[in-house]
């Protein structure tokens, strides 16, 4: 279990081996992985608002960490609770932005233009050598 | 990965002291062929289609193959694994090239060849600077790999594991050069394709398409994506990355001179073909890890796992674990050999003719190309050792080799480059592609160093070019 210290509040509080690492990062491609303590079954959930309204189960059972890979654009919470403890984690928050748009489809059109021209040099060329291997022959 | 779908330790050392003794056997059999430098090298360059095909596959589908596009797939999605399967592009491109390789070098051995033919001793220098770079962090990369699946799926210790593996390739392509790796390759191919087969029909029966598409749509939205950035960008980077992989690597050009020339291209387009659905299939198994309940702990181990899991459901238990185990191992030693060999051949004819100007006598040739694979191998196993995060300075040499498309499309069917301009042009290219690594992304660099390159290399096409040197003044 890992201790937070600070507050009497916080005394106690469970959070993940990696909180510090991830705490408001922002995901540039909706992946992460959560970490926690060894130490009997855990329940993982994740939701869209901090006070877990809706939340959904990401994980029950006994490893010790988890791959998330998915998560849409948007701020996202996580925590955790030992099945034979009370009381959840300090909710981690992460937020997943992509990269923007503007800066994607000028990338991705020269990523287009490149291997367009790439493939069409190899193939003209291939189709040239081609023709002169016949005229020779 | 769970525990009780693992094998014991002794299972694990036995499936692997089993099939490196097959193999070696193999190798010193095959071996026996090898009666000259060129049997030893290039097997006689008399390689038919069929094997000439599975030893191009074999040898593309390395652990990266079998282990990263799982990853790509739980990451990206189906844009993940569509960018990995373009990596066969690269093939099939290449096997357009084959007619003008072996018309341009009807007596090449090396892409070391090309290269010095085509560009002179700068170009040749700058080659083998970035091949060196890249195919000693592929070779480590996979050493490392190999040491890691026997700890996580047999128990046994990173060290003996990762030893154990390098030692029977060095082994086995020390005795038998080109023709153990072309033999050994076909035999690995079969397995490879035959195992991915088996556990991708096992997830398709375990995971309803619906189910599956309802769980992806809750929990993994982002993989479902139109316009996910990061994996849009993925599939140029990739396919440009495969690209300069390889049409500048001599693990290719050495299969372009084994091959008969009449079935070089097809036996590119074959591999190609081959190749193309296996990262699918690969990645498939990954994204059924959400709907069947699979916890992923580390990403890199996602295919494993997830293998694990679905062939334990099907009651296959310890055999199963052996299955992943030997697919696995073969995907590695048919990558691990090709490369000790096309590496060793590239240090044995370039780096002793061109660099202590000493070419090996053609009778010395199966001592001095043992003692130089023997070289490779050992420095291989001192830098896995340590267990360096090596596979980062293969992913950082993408933009390197991406760098060196533009100049192998002109050198073979260009008439004239200013080679300066063109040269300038790999440099700043790699220089611009690291850049853009740290800068903006991993999926952008090869993208970028491609980009630079070939702006260079179209400009010294047009700006005081001056005429290849004429192909007599050529000698191997």
């Amino acid at each position: 279990m890992t201790f937070v210290g600070g507050s009497l509040w916080a005394v106690g509080s469970l959070q993940f081996s990696n909180h510090q690492e991830l705490q408001n990062s922002v995901l540039s491609e909706g992946v992460l992985t959560l970490k926690w303590k060894d130490g009997g079954e855990i329940l993982l959930q994740q939701d869209r608002t901090e006070e877990f309204k809706y939340p959904i189960v990401r994980y029950r059972g006994k490893d010790s960490a988890s791959v998330i890979t998915g998560l849409a654009e948007g701020t996202h919470y996580f925590r955790f609770k030992k099945l034979d403890q009370p009381g959840w984690s300090l909710p981690l928050s992460v937020k997943v932005q992509f990269v923007n748009h503007t800066l994607l489809y000028s990338l991705l059109s020269l990523g287009g233009a490149v291997s367009l021209l790439t493939v069409g040099a190899i193939v003209h060329g291939a189709r040239k050598s081609h023709r002169l291997d016949a005229v020779r022959s | 990965m769970n525990d009780s779908f693992t094998i014991e330790s002794s299972t694990g050392w036995g499936l692997i002291l089993s099939l490196g003794a097959l193999w070696v056997l193999l190798g010193w059999h095959w071996g026996k062929k090898a009666t000259s430098e060129e049997g030893f090298t290039l097997a006689g360059r008399k390689v038919g289609l069929a094997l000439g095909g599975a030893t191009i596959m074999a040898t593309w589908v390395t652990s990266n193959t079998t282990m990263l596009a799982p990853v790509f797939a739980l990451k990206f999605g189906l844009w993940g694994m569509l960018a990995y399967s373009t990596a066969s592009f690269g093939l099939f491109m290449f096997a357009l090239f084959m007619p003008r390789i072996r018309e341009l070098l009807p007596d090449g051995v090396t892409a070391g060849d090309f290269f010095y033919l085509r560009f002179g001793k700068a170009g040749w220098t700058l080659f083998m600077v970035i091949t060196l770079v890249y195919s000693l962090s592929w070779l480590v990369s996979m050493a490392i790999a190999g040491g890691d699946l026997l700890e996580a799926l047999a128990g046994i210790p990173y060290q003996q594991g990762m030893s154990l593996i390098l030692m029977v390739c060095v082994l086995y392509t020390l005795f038998g050069g080109m023709y153990a790796v072309i033999g050994t390759d076909f035999i690995q191919s079969l397995i490879i394709l035959l195992g991915i087969v088996v556990i991708g029909f096992l997830v398709w029966g375990q995971v309803p398409l619906a189910k599956a598409h309802a769980h992806i749509v809750t929990h993994q939205p982002s993989l479902l994506l139109w316009v996910m950035p990061a994996a849009l960008l993925a599939v140029f980077n990739n396919l440009l990355f495969g690209f300069g992989e390889v049409f500048h690597n001599n693990v290719w050009w050495s299969r372009a001179f084994a091959v008969r020339k009449e079935v070089g291209s097809r036996a590119f387009a074959l591999a190609g073909f081959l190749w193309f659905p296996v990262p699918i299939a690969a990645g498939f198994i990954a994204l059924a890890a959400g709907p069947l309940g699979i916890n992923i702990v580390d990403e890199n181990q996602t295919g494993p796992t997830v293998a694990a899991a679905v062939l334990g459901n099907a009651g296959l238990g310890v055999f199963g674990g052996g299955l992943i185990l030997v697919v696995l191992f073969c995907s590695m030693a048919s990558s691990i050999d090709s490369l000790l060999a096309a590496t060793s051949d590239l240090l044995m004819k370039d780096f002793s003719a061109r660099v202590l100007k000493h070419p090996t006598r053609p009778e010395n040739f199966r001592k001095v190309g043992a003692g130089v694979i023997f070289l490779v191998g050992g420095v291989t196993w001192l830098l896995a050792l340590p267990h360096w995060p090596i596979i980062n300075v293969l992913f950082l040499s993408g933009p390197l080799v991406g760098s060196l498309i533009w100049p192998v499309i002109a050198g073979l069917f260009w008439e004239e480059i200013n080679r300066s301009v063109a040269l300038a042009g790999i440099v700043l290219g790699s220089l611009a592609g690291l850049f853009s690594y740290f800068w903006i992304g991993w999926f952008v660099a090869a993208l970028v160093g491609t980009g630079v390159s070939m702006l260079f290399s179209l400009t010294a096409r047009y700006i005081r070019p001056s005429s290849f040197p004429p192909l007599c003044s050529f000698k191997t």
